[in-house]
C-alpha cells in the first residue's frame, strides 16, 4: 500500500522531471515520443564482468530488432553507487537501464528509482526462471523492480593428493578437514572474518540471517537451525582450519597454491588461478547431504523509473534476458536465469559444482538496509568471535539484537 | 621617493643589489601610509577567490544545513518522494547514539597523538634538511615525495600487505630476527590496529608537513642566525626565537590542517577495518559518519553530522582561532 | 648535530619513507603468484615488463590527458587567485579583512562528505556536468582556503622594508613586488602548488559523479584495476597503473622544486 503511493509519486516526479527536462536540454532531438528506436544506455557494472561478446550481440540485436542505438557504460565497482545516487533521478543523466549488486539494489527499489518490470518477467517465465531468491532481493512486496542478472556461487576446491572423494555431509567435511589439519596446514582453509562463506554452514541447516515478520526484520541466528550451523562452522574453525582469524575471502587460493590447505571455497572463476596439477571441486555439502545453499553473489538490473525512453529501455531489457544472450554469460562461466544452461556444465567439475550450490543459493535479507548494516563489517566480527571459540548462543543473541535494529 | 599610492607611473628601475639591513619581523604596522589608506584595491585582490568560493559552495553549503533539518534520503534525491522538515530529529538521533561518544573521544585522542607526531617529527625532518649534505638532501626530499606522491589505493594495498598475518613483510622480518611473529594479526587488537594506523597516518602526512615547513625555513636569514651565535645563543635558542617566529604562520596553517584532516581521517581506518579490524572498537568520527549517514543514504543525518563535526573542530581549534583573531586585530 | 650523525639519520629516515614505494615497484614487476606469498621476494629478479604493458592502454592515455588537463587549470587558477588574496590580508588593513580570514578557515573546516549531491545539483542546473571547467572549479574552491593561508604566511615572513627598500631605490611597488618579493615566495608558491597538484590528481569522488563513465581520470581509471567483484584483483597490474599514476606528479614537482631550494632566496634576504 505504502508502496504503490511512492510508486505513484515515482510516476509523477518522473513526468515532472521529464516535462522539465524538455524545455532544458535542446540537444536531444528526440528523447520522448517516439515508440521505435532512439538511443539506449546502459550502465554495466565492473570492468570486464559481463563478457565482452555479450555487449557486442547486444547492439547488434538491438539495432536489428528495434533500431536502438545501444551505448554500453562499465562502471567500477568501486564507484557505482555514488554514481546510480547522484544521476538515477535525473532524467537528463540517468542510463536507462542500471545493473547493480544484488545487495545493493534493494536500497534503490524501495526508494523508487526504478519501473515496475514484473510484466516483464512473467513473460520471459517468472516462476519457471531460475535465481528465485534474487526474485526477492530485486522486488518490493510482489513488484518486480529489478531483475536476477546473472550470479556466481562459490563451489570447494580441493587438492587431490590429499583428498579422495567429496564429503556427503557438511559433518563429513569437517572430519575431513581436521584429519588433514596440521601445523601450518590447513584442512579446509576458512578465514575467521570469511563471512560470506561461514554463513553458508547457517544456510545449510536451514538457518537465516532475518526474517520479515510482515511488518518489520527480526534476527533469526537464534534459532535452533541457525545455532546448529553456527555451532558446525565453529567445529571446523577450531578443529579444521590454521587460516588466521582475520582473514577474509580475499585470495584463499594462495594458501592453497602454497601448499598450505588441502581445500578452500571460492568462487568459481577461481579455477583459473589455480598451480596445481592434480585439484578438482565439488558443491559444499548440506547437512544432510545434497548441495549446501551457498551464498549468491551476482547482479540485478533495473530500468530506471526516471528513463524518459521506457519502451525502449523495456525492449533492450528483454534482449539482456533472453536465452541467447544470457547463454554467452553461461559460457563464461556464470549461472543465469535459465536452469537448462546448468546442463552446459557437465563435464566441468567446477562449473558442475558451481550450478549445483547455484540451484538453492541465497541472498542476504531483502532489507532496503542491508547494504549499509553490511558495510558496518558486523557480520565479519560475529564470525570472527565464533571462530575465536566464543559461546555460540551467547554471541547469536547478542548479534540478532544488532541486525533487528540495525535492518528496521 | 616614488608615489608609493600608485604603480603605474614610475619606470622600471633596477633591483637593489644591497638593500638596507632588515631584521625580521616588520609587520604591516611599520607601513603607515598603506594601512590607513581607503581603496577598492585590496577588495578587487580579494574578489577572485571570494567568487570562486561562493559559486562552488555557497550552494551546496547552504543546501546542507538545510537538509540537515529534513529527513532526506534516497528516495529525496532520486525525487520519487518530497523532503519532509524533521527540526532537530537528526541532531537527537546523532547525539543520542550510544557509540557516538566514545567515538568522539577515540577520535579526539587519535586527532592529538597523529597530528602531534606529525608536527613533531616533520619539522624535524625539515630542520634536519637544512643541514644535511646536498646528496643526502636530495635523497630523502626524493624519498618523501615519492611516498607522497603514491596514490592512496596503492599506498594502502601495501601497508595492508606489509602488516598482513599472513603475508607481511613485517611478521616475516620479526620471525627472522627470532621472534614467534607468525600468523601474529596486528589488526583485531583495537590497541595494535590504531598503531598501524598511527604509523600509516604519519608515514602519509608527513611528506607535506616537511616540504611546507621546509620551504618556510628558506625564509629564515642565515645573517641573523650567525649574528646571535656570535652573541652565545645555543642552537635551541637560536630556533626558539628566530627560527620559530619565522616559520610560525606556516607552522600554524599546517598544524590547523593537520588536526582537521586526523580528527576525520576516513579511508585509512576503513581500509584498516575491510582487512581485519574491528569496525565496532575501532570506528573513527570519519568511519562512523559514513556508516551513519552515507552507507544509509541519509543525507539529512549525514548533514547534520557534518555540521556537528565543523563544530567540534572549531571547538577543538578555538584556542588557535582566538590568537589568529588578536594577530589579526594588529 | 655533526654532519655525519645528521647524514646517517637522513639516509635512514629515506630509507623508511621510500620502503612501501619501492614495494609498490617491485610488486609491479612480479608475476602475480609472487605478489602474496609467505616468503617475500625483495627484488623483482625473473620480474618482467608485462604488468605495465597491461594497464598501458588507450583508456589509460585518455585518462592522462584528462587528468592533466583539470591538474594544470586548478594549480595555475588556485596559485593566481590565492597569491592576489594572500597579498591583499597580508600587506593591506581594510574592513572586513579579519572575516575574510576567519571565514577562510572556516570553509577549510567544512567536512565535504556530503556535499557531492549538492555539488552535482548545481553543476547540473548550470549545464557543466562532465566538463573540466565544472570540475575544476570544484577542486579550485577545495584546495584555496590552504593556498591562501600558506601563501600568507610567506607574504607576511617577507619583510615589508625589503619592498620599501625597493621603492627607496626607484622601483614602482608592482615592480618592487615583482623583483623582491615574488622570488622571496618561490618556495610558498612551489609547496602550495604540489598540494593543489596532488590534491586535484587524487580525488575521485567528485571525479565520479560530475564526470561521466566514460570519461574517467586517472584516480578513477586506478580505482577501475584495483576493485574487482568476479576476478582476482590484478596486483602487480595495479602496482604498475599505481607507478604510472605517481610518474607525473614526480616530474611536475622536479620541474618545479628548484625553485625552492634556489639561491635567489637567501641572496635576496642576506644581500
Amino acid at each position: 500500500m505504502k508502496f504503490s503511493r511512492m510508486a505513484a509519486l515515482a510516476l509523477a516526479s518522473t513526468l515532472a522531471l521529464t516535462a522539465c527536462s524538455s524545455e532544458s536540454t535542446t540537444e536531444e532531438p528526440d528523447a520522448t515520443g517516439s515508440e521505435q528506436g532512439g538511443e539506449i544506455t546502459v550502465w554495466l557494472a565492473g570492468e570486464t564482468d559481463t563478457p565482452e561478446p555479450a555487449v557486442t550481440w547486444l547492439k547488434t540485436e538491438a539495432k536489428a530488432q528495434y533500431d536502438i542505438d545501444v551505448t554500453v557504460e562499465r562502471i567500477g565497482w568501486g564507484d557505482l553507487l555514488s554514481r546510480v545516487t547522484t544521476t538515477l533521478g535525473d532524467t537528463s543523466q540517468t542510463p536507462d537501464i542500471v545493473e547493480l549488486g544484488n545487495t545493493q539494489v534493494q536500497a534503490f527499489t524501495h526508494a523508487g528509482g526504478f519501473a515496475d518490470i514484473t510484466p516483464l518477467w512473467d513473460e520471459l517465465g517468472g516462476d519457471s526462471l531460475a535465481l528465485q531468491g534474487m526474485v526477492e532481493g530485486g522486488s518490493v512486496e510482489d513488484t518486480l523492480y529489478a531483475a536476477p542478472y546473472y550470479a556466481g556461487s562459490r563451489v570447494v576446491f580441493y587438492d587431490a593428493a590429499d583428498v579422495d572423494e567429496a564429503p556427503e555431509t557438511l559433518e563429513d567435511l569437517t572430519e575431513l578437514a581436521a584429519s588433514l589439519n596440521k601445523d601450518g596446514h590447513s584442512g579446509f582453509y576458512l578465514g575467521g572474518q570469511d563471512w560470506r562463506n561461514a554463513i553458508s554452514w547457517l544456510f545449510a541447516y536451514g538457518g537465516n540471517i532475518a526474517t520479515y515478520d510482515g511488518d518489520q526484520w527480526v534476527g533469526q541466528l537464534s534459532s535452533p537451525e541457525s545455532l546448529a550451523g553456527l555451532e558446525a562452522v565453529q567445529e571446523l574453525y577450531q578443529t579444521g582450519t590454521q587460516a588466521p582469524k582475520d582473514a577474509t575471502d580475499a585470495d584463499t587460493w594462495v594458501p592453497f597454491n602454497e601448499g598450505r590447505a588441502s581445500m578452500f571455497i571460492a568462487p568459481g572463476w577461481a579455477a583459473g588461478l589455480i598451480e596445481l596439477d592434480q585439484w578438482s571441486a565439488f558443491a559444499l555439502p548440506g547437512a544432510e547431504g545434497g548441495a549446501a545453499p551457498v551464498f549468491l553473489g551476482g547482479s540485478n538490473i533495473g530500468i530506471s523509473a526516471a528513463s524518459d525512453n521506457q519502451t525502449g529501455a523495456q525492449q533492450v531489457m528483454k534482449l539482456m534476458l533472453s536465452e541467447d544472450y544470457q547463454l554467452i554469460l553461461a559460457e563464461a562461466g556464470l549461472t543465469t536465469i535459465y536452469p537448462q544452461h546448468a546442463d552446459l556444465a557437465a563435464g566441468d567439475p567446477v562449473k558442475e559444482a558451481s550450478a549445483a550450490a547455484a540451484a538453492d543459493g541465497k541472498i542476504t535479507p531483502a532489507s532496503p538496509q542491508w547494504a549499509a548494516f553490511e558495510e558496518t563489517k558486523t557480520m565479519e566480527e560475529m564470525f570472527f568471535e565464533i571462530a575465536n571459540g566464543g559461546d555460540v548462543a551467547e554471541i547469536a543473541a547478542k548479534y540478532d539484537e544488532i541486525i533487528t535494529s540495525a535492518l528496521n | 621617493m616614488p608615489n608609493v599610492a600608485s604603480d603605474s607611473v614610475v619606470p622600471p628601475a633596477a633591483p637593489p643589489r644591497a638593500p638596507y639591513p632588515v631584521h625580521l619581523g616588520h609587520r604591516i604596522e611599520d607601513l603607515p601610509t598603506r594601512a590607513t589608506r581607503r581603496s577598492i584595491g585590496p577588495y578587487l585582490l580579494l574578489l577572485p577567490v571570494i567568487i570562486a568560493l561562493i559559486l562552488a559552495l555557497a550552494y551546496p553549503l547552504g543546501r546542507q544545513i538545510i537538509m540537515s533539518f529534513q529527513g532526506f534520503g534516497l528516495a529525496q534525491q532520486l525525487g520519487t518522494a518530497p523532503p519532509e522538515w524533521v527540526g532537530f530529529a537528526n541532531y537527537r538521533t546523532l547525539l543520542t547514539d550510544p557509540a557516538i561518544w566514545t567515538v568522539i573521544a577515540r577520535s579526539i585522542a587519535f586527532c592529538f597523538v597523529n597530528a602531534s607526531l606529525t608536527m613533531v617529527i616533520g619539522t624535524a625532518l625539515a630542520t634536519l634538511m637544512t643541514k644535511l649534505s646536498t646528496g643526502v638532501r636530495i635523497a630523502l626530499s626524493t624519498s618523501l615525495l615519492f611516498a607522497w606522491a603514491m596514490p592512496v589505493i596503492a599506498a594502502m594495498t601495501v601497508w595492508e600487505w606489509l602488516f598482513n598475518s599472513e603475508y607481511g613483510v613485517i611478521n616475516w622480518l620479526l620471525t627472522q630476527l627470532g621472534l614467534d611473529y607468525t600468523g601474529h594479526s596486528w589488526l583485531t587488537n583495537p590497541l595494535s590496529f590504531f598503531f598501524v594506523a598511527t604509523v600509516i597516518v604519519v608515514w602519509m602526512s608527513v611528506p607535506f608537513v616537511v616540504f611546507s615547513v621546509y620551504s618556510a625555513l628558506t625564509q629564515v636569514s642565515e645573517e641573523v642566525l650567525e649574528a646571535a651565535a656570535l652573541d652565545g645563543a645555543g642552537g635551541w635558542q637560536r630556533f626558539r626565537h628566530i627560527v620559530l617566529p619565522t616559520i610560525m604562520p606556516v607552522l600554524s596553517v599546517v598544524t590547523v590542517l593537520q588536526i582537521i584532516w586526523d580528527l576525520r581521517v576516513f579511508t585509512q581506518i576503513f581500509y584498516l577495518q575491510g582487512a581485519g579490524g574491528l569496525a565496532s572498537k575501532t570506528d573513527l568520527l570519519g568511519t562512523f559518519i559514513y556508516r551513519l549517514g552515507i552507507s544509509q543514504s541519509d543525507y539529512g543525518l549525514a548533514s547534520a553530522v557534518a555540521l556537528f563535526v565543523l563544530i567540534l573542530t572549531l571547538v577543538i581549534t578555538s584556542g588557535y582561532v582566538r590568537s589568529l583573531f588578536k594577530e589579526a586585530d594588529a | 648535530m655533526s654532519k655525519r650523525l645528521a647524514n646517517t639519520l637522513g639516509i635512514i629516515l629515506a630509507l623508511l619513507w621510500i620502503f612501501p614505494v619501492y614495494w609498490m615497484v617491485n610488486t609491479a614487476f612480479l608475476p602475480a603468484s609472487q605478489s602474496r606469498s609467505t616468503t617475500p621476494t625483495f627484488v623483482p629478479f625473473g620480474g618482467d615488463f608485462s604488468a605495465f604493458s597491461r594497464v598501458l592502454t588507450p583508456s589509460f592515455m585518455n585518462s592522462l590527458f584528462l587528468s592533466l588537463r583539470v591538474t594544470l587549470l586548478v594549480v595555475v587558477v588556485a596559485l593566481i587567485f590565492a597569491f592576489l588574496a594572500a597579498l591583499a590580508v597580508s600587506r593591506f588593513r581594510f574592513a572586513g579583512r579579519k572575516g575574510f580570514i576567519l571565514t577562510i578557515l572556516i570553509v577549510q573546516m567544512i567536512p565535504a562528505e556530503a556535499l557531492f549531491i549538492s555539488q552535482y545539483k548545481m553543476l547540473q542546473g548550470w549545464g557543466l556536468l562532465n566538463s573540466v571547467a565544472g570540475l575544476s572549479l570544484l577542486y579550485v574552491a577545495a584546495v584555496l582556503p590552504f593556498t591562501v593561508w600558506m601563501l600568507r604566511g610567506f607574504v607576511d615572513g617577507i619583510p615589508a622594508d625589503l619592498e620599501q627598500a625597493a621603492m627607496i631605490d626607484g622601483c614602482s611597488r608592482t615592480s618592487a613586488f615583482f623583483r623582491i618579493t615574488f622570488p622571496l615566495l618561490a618556495p610558498g608558491l612551489v609547496a602550495s602548488g604540489v598540494y593543489a597538484f596532488l590534491q586535484a590528481w587524487n580525488e575521485f569522488t567528485l571525479a565520479t559523479v560530475i564526470m561521466n563513465p566514460s570519461t574517467k581520470t586517472l584516480p578513477l581509471w586506478l580505482r577501475g584495476l584495483a576493485i574487482q567483484s568476479n576476478q582476482a584483483t590484478d596486483w602487480p597490474g595495479v602496482m604498475a597503473g599505481s607507478v604510472l599514476v605517481a610518474l607525473p606528479v614526480i616530474i611536475f614537482f622536479m620541474l618545479v622544486q628548484g625553485r625552492m631550494t634556489s639561491g635567489l632566496v637567501s641572496g635576496a634576504v642576506k644581500g
